[in-house]
Formats: C-alpha cells, structure tokens, sequence
C-alpha cells in the first residue's frame, strides 16, 4: 500500500511540476544534430527526441524544399516521420513539440541533400536492363521450342558416388 | 499515439487458432510423408490445382504484403510495379520447370542439375550463393513476421516471430512437402480471398482521383517516369526475382513434386494469379499521403494504412492474410533448404552411402536446426527489410544464364558458367555498395550473361549428353 501511495503523489508531483510549462525543446536523433543527411534515393526516415519527462502530444513538421518559398507544415503524432519523392537538392526539416494549446521552440534545421544517380547512367542501365530481358526471355522462348529432348526413354544412370 | 489497431488478445488468440490449424492440417497430411519421395517431394505426383496453389502461395511472402507498400511509398507507381516484375519470374520458370522434369525425372534438388551439368567447383559456389540466399529470405520473413504482428496487435517482436518460426517448423517437420503443399492449398485460398475483400473494401473507402492530385502536388518524383531510382529498381527488382525462382530448390523442388503434364501450366497460372497481389499491397502505400498518415517506419506502411482504412475488422483480414503469407513461406523454404543440405551436403559430400531412413532422420534435423538458425538472426532485428534481402539480390541474379543456359543450350562452356557466377556476385555486390541496391542484381546478371556467352562463344564445351542428368538413386 505504501509503494502505491508514493508512486502515486510521485506521478502528481511531476505533473505539477510540467503544468504551465512550455512544450519541451526537441533534438534529431536521427542522423544527428548539426549534420547534414545524404539521400541519394530521394527519401529519408527522420527520428527526433524530445527533453525526457516532458509532456507532448504532437509534433509540427516543417518541410522547406531546394528552391521553394512556401513551406509546407503538417502535424504528427509519432517522433519518427519517413518522407519520400525528394527533389534534388537540399531539402530543410525543422521540427517542434506540442502540448495543449502551447508550441515548444523549433529544433535546429536537418539538412537531407539528394544527389540522385547521373542520368547518363540510370540511361545506360536502363538499356543494358532491356536488352538483357530481351535476351533471356529469347533464350527460353527459342530453348523450350526447340528442345524436343525425348523423356526418360533410356534408363536412369547410376548414381555418382 | 497509439497506434495499434487490434488489441493483443485478439493478435494472440489469431495466432493460437491459425497456429494449432496449421500444425493439425500439416500433421494430418503429412501421413503420407513415409519414405523419402513422400517426405522431401509428395510423391512426385501434385496436380494442376495445388501445384498452383503452392507455387503462387509460397510467392505471396510477408515481403509482398510489406515490402510493396514500403515500394510504393519510397518509389510511387514504378515501385509498386516493380515489385510486381517479381511475377516474370514464375512465367519465365514455366517452360524452365517442364524442360527440369523431362531431364530429371528422379531428381531431387537444383543443385543435383549444377554438379550433373557443370561439375563440383561450380557446384560448390552455386550451394554457397543457394544457402545464404535461403537463409538471408527466412530471416527477412522471420522479421517482419516479428514486426507486423507488433505493428498490428502490439504482440513483442521475439514473441510474434518466435511463434510464426515455431509453427511452421512442428509442421513441416511432421509432414515434409505433403505438409507444406497441403498448407499452402488453403493459405492460398485465404490469401486470395483476403487480397480480393481488402481490395474491395479500401477502394469503397478511398477516392483514387484524390490520391493521385494529393501525390501529384506534394511529392511529383513519385509519379514521374524518370524518377531514376524507381526505373533502375524496375529492372533489378525484375532480375531479382529471376535469379531467386531459377536457381531456388524451392521452385525446383515443386518442379520435381508436380506431375510432367502440369508443371509449366502450374508456374503459369501461379504467375498470373500472384500478380495483381503487390499492386493491391502498394497502392496502401500510395494511398498513405493522401489519407494524413504519418509513416513512423517505413517497414510498417501496409499494416498501418490498412489498419487505419479498414479499422479492427479490417485489420483482423489483414492479419489473417500476412499469417498465412508467412507460413506458407517460411514452410517452404524450411523443407527446400532442408533438402539442399540432406541430399547436397549430407549424402553427396559426406556419406553417399547412407540409408533412406538415415536421410529422413537428418531432414528432419535439418528442419529444427534451420528454424533455429533462423530465430537466433531474427533475434536482434537487424537492419531493414530491404538492406537484408536485397544483399543476396546479386548473388542469385549470377545463376540466372548458368542455369537457362545450361538447361537448353548443350554446349554451354563449364569454366564459363563458374565464372560467371563468381564475377557476377563480386561486380554486383561492389555495385551493391558503389551505387546502390538498385543497380546490383542488374550488373550482376549483366556480367553473369557476357561471362556465359563470350566463355561458350570462344571456348565451348563438347555437346552435353543430356541423359546425364537422368540419376537414379543409388
């Protein structure tokens, strides 16, 4: 009964002491603060923490793309977000808490720079691809029509041993 | 942010049901499993109908259900159809897996055709390449088993994949290929049905038009034709799957099992019937952005969004589903991997004199020690999906034309075909790691069909007696 009790006026304790603050300061984990994230793929999975024993309901994300004046803003429930269609360039993330009506403070932008494979060579894969379907489907079509190989007609051969 | 969308009572009670079912059903078949033809290929006498259903349920794996969302979303509609390339390879298999019966009518496994056609140091790297693809496959499967039962029902990931890897080990062990075709009937049948009522019920729910303006405005790369990554994975997504249906004993093991007059007509009908599958997974993905749902991991996508779209009633199907996509999977490969290593290994390499009884004894051994293997990789969640399958990508796209050569052309160069599995699986894992995933099983296949074609082209072999590959047991 006593453990209970002071679990209990433990757990008010600290949600007194969270009442009124402002939404906690959030950090990425993922890749780090202050570095700059490659993603040569055009997509990204971004992970974020906020101060520990701090209340927080959501999160506000902010996107900001190579080139574009309008950011666009959108508000999830997990601290984990994974984005994809990516354009080249350097994309800017920038991440907020909240809790109730009270927005914490913008973390520090994450830079995701997307350099995607020269078109030169995603040109001469994608031909190289073509013709080697091509090759291989010609090799079964014209294998199976000409393989008129009678079936079972000699008896099976020993075994190697 | 709670995410769950069946409560664990349910997720555990679906697992029990399913789980005792499948371990009932395959003890029950597996009857029949008394010598070793029964046990490792049912007889040798499966029909059209359950040659179909196995072929095209042992294709329905959790990465199909998992893995096409996660395409979709990373790459838009060329990822989701490349995912969907991976049914060429089952229609390619077709006259592959006639021409396999008709050579090898008392054969036993895909690496009985590698050492009969082209001699033990090419034997040797084709077994090397066949297990760790093998294993490299039933550990991604482990794991998203893990993973979609605690993204679904909050199960703990060592729980949910320690149950799924425990069922399908107590069947196949009890009841062999019998088990496992036996199993993959009605799993087929489940996932079909399941496929078809969450298709149906997600397009009542959502307006296709407003998907595609929401993905046209906020991510245009997704539905661009040259987004390069997406066109490159398109191709090597597709040289991926030829590589792991060609060389798998997996595939050659049903080859084996099926009667000579259906087995083209099975792989076929397989194909067609797979296909549509990932299309209906990935458009979840597709759909994810349009419906405001934040993606925390991208392993998760298609549970999350069919969660979400089709509630607890819905999710209960899609559990059901991927269950049964695990199972009939994760039993297959157990029982071909498990043959590879009794009669490859074991019979060949170490006692080529031993009994049938011995044999079926270390099958079974095989069996328990592969699921063991198996959980203790799972164990600590290694890596993602992807990274994990994809990394054999190159190795199995190097069998490709050693083997479809090699089953049609009788003058196929042997030191050729060795080589080319060799520098197909080094140049595409440097490819792996040099430009990416996406581009690997592409090189690789690349290199293994100059390597095949210039060797046999300059220094041909003399014409290959094809009865040489009619081996009876000894």
């Amino acid at each position: 009964m006593i453990p209970t009790i002071a679990v209990l006026v433990s757990c008010l304790g600290a949600l007194q002491a969270t009442q009124g603050r402002p939404p906690p300061a959030v950090a990425w984990a993922t890749p780090g603060a202050g570095s700059t994230m490659l993603a040569p793929e055009g997509h990204a999975w971004v992970l974020w923490t906020p101060e520990p024993d701090m209340p927080v309901d959501a999160y506000v994300l902010e996107r900001r793309s190579p080139g574009g004046s309008v950011p666009e803003i959108r508000r999830v429930g997990e601290a984990a977000t994974f984005i994809a269609g990516l354009p080249e360039g350097t994309t800017q993330l920038r991440v907020r808490a909240v809790s109730g009506d009270a927005m914490g403070p913008w973390s520090e932008p994450l830079l995701i720079d997307v350099s995607y494979p020269s078109r030169g060579l995603v040109r001469t894969l994608a031909l190289l691809g073509s013709l080697l379907l091509a090759a291989t489907v010609l090799l079964i079509i014209v294998g199976h029509r000409g393989s008129a190989e009678p079936r079972g007609a000699r008896p099976a051969r020993p075994a190697d041993s | 942010m709670d995410r769950l969308v069946l409560s664990p009572q349910v997720g555990w009670g679906l697992l029990v049901v399913f789980g005792v079912g499948w371990v009932a059903l395959g003890v029950y078949w597996g009857r029949k499993a008394s010598d070793l033809d029964g046990f490792m290929l049912a007889g040798r006498q499966v029909g059209l109908a359950l040659g179909a259903a196995t072929a095209m349920a042992t294709w329905v794996t959790s990465n199909t259900v998992m893995l096409a969302p996660k395409f979709a979303v990373q790459m838009g509609i060329w990822g989701m159809l490349a995912y969907s390339t991976a049914a060429f390879g089952l229609f390619l298999f077709a006259p592959l897996a006639y021409r396999i019966r008709r050579l090898m009518p008392h054969g036993y496994t895909s690496g009985d055709f590698i050492r009969l056609r082209y001699g033990r140091p090419a034997w040797v790297v084709f077994l090397a390449i066949s297990l760790f693809y093998s294993m490299a496959w039933l550990v991604s499967m482990g794991m998203a088993g893990g993973i979609v039962l605690e993204a679904l029902a909050g199960i703990d990931y060592v729980f949910g994949m320690s149950v799924i890897l425990l069922v399908c080990v107590i069947y196949t062990l009890f009841g062999g290929l019998y088990a496992v075709i036996g199993t993959d009937f009605v799993q087929s049948v489940i996932i079909l049905i399941g496929v078809v009522a969450v298709g149906a019920i997600v397009l009542t729910r959502i307006d296709v038009g407003t998907i595609y303006s929401e993905v046209a405005e906020t991510q245009p790369a997704l539905l661009s034709i040259a987004m390069p990554v997406a066109l490159l994975s398109l191709f090597n997504n597709m040289f991926f799957g030829f590589g792991e249906v060609f060389h798998n004993n997996v595939w050659w093991s049903r080859a084996f099992a099926m009667r000579e007059d259906v087995s083209h007509r099975a792989f076929l009908l397989a194909g067609f019937l797979w296909l549509p599958i990932p299309v209906a997974a990935g458009f979840l993905g597709l759909a994810s952005g349009s419906l405001g749902i934040n993606i925390p991991d991208p392993d998760m996508v298609g549970p999350l969004v069919a969660g979400h779209v089709l509630g607890p009633a819905g999710a209960v199907l899609v559990f059901i589903v991927v269950f049964c996509s695990l199972a009939s999977s994760i039993d297959s490969l157990l029982a071909a991997t498990s043959d590879l290593l009794t009669e490859d290994v074991y019979r060949k390499l170490i006692d080529p004199s031993a009994s049938e009884a011995r044999l079926r004894l270390l099958g079974s051994r095989f069996i328990v020690g592969l699921g063991v293997a198996t959980w203790l990789l799972c164990l600590p969640r290694l890596g993602d999906l992807i990274s994990v399958l994809f990394f054999a990508g190159p190795l199995v796209a190097s069998t490709i034309w050693p083997i479809a050569a090699g089953i049609y052309w009788p003058r196929v160069s042997r030191p050729a075909a060795l080589a080319a599995m060799l520098a197909g699986s080094a140049i595409g894992l440097f490819a792996y790691f040099s430009y990416g995933w996406f581009t690997a099983s592409l090189i690789s296949a690349a290199v293994s069909v100059l390597t095949v074609g210039l060797g046999t082209l300059l220094r041909p072999d003399p014409a290959f007696d094809w009865q040489n590959l009619n081996e009876a047991r000894p």
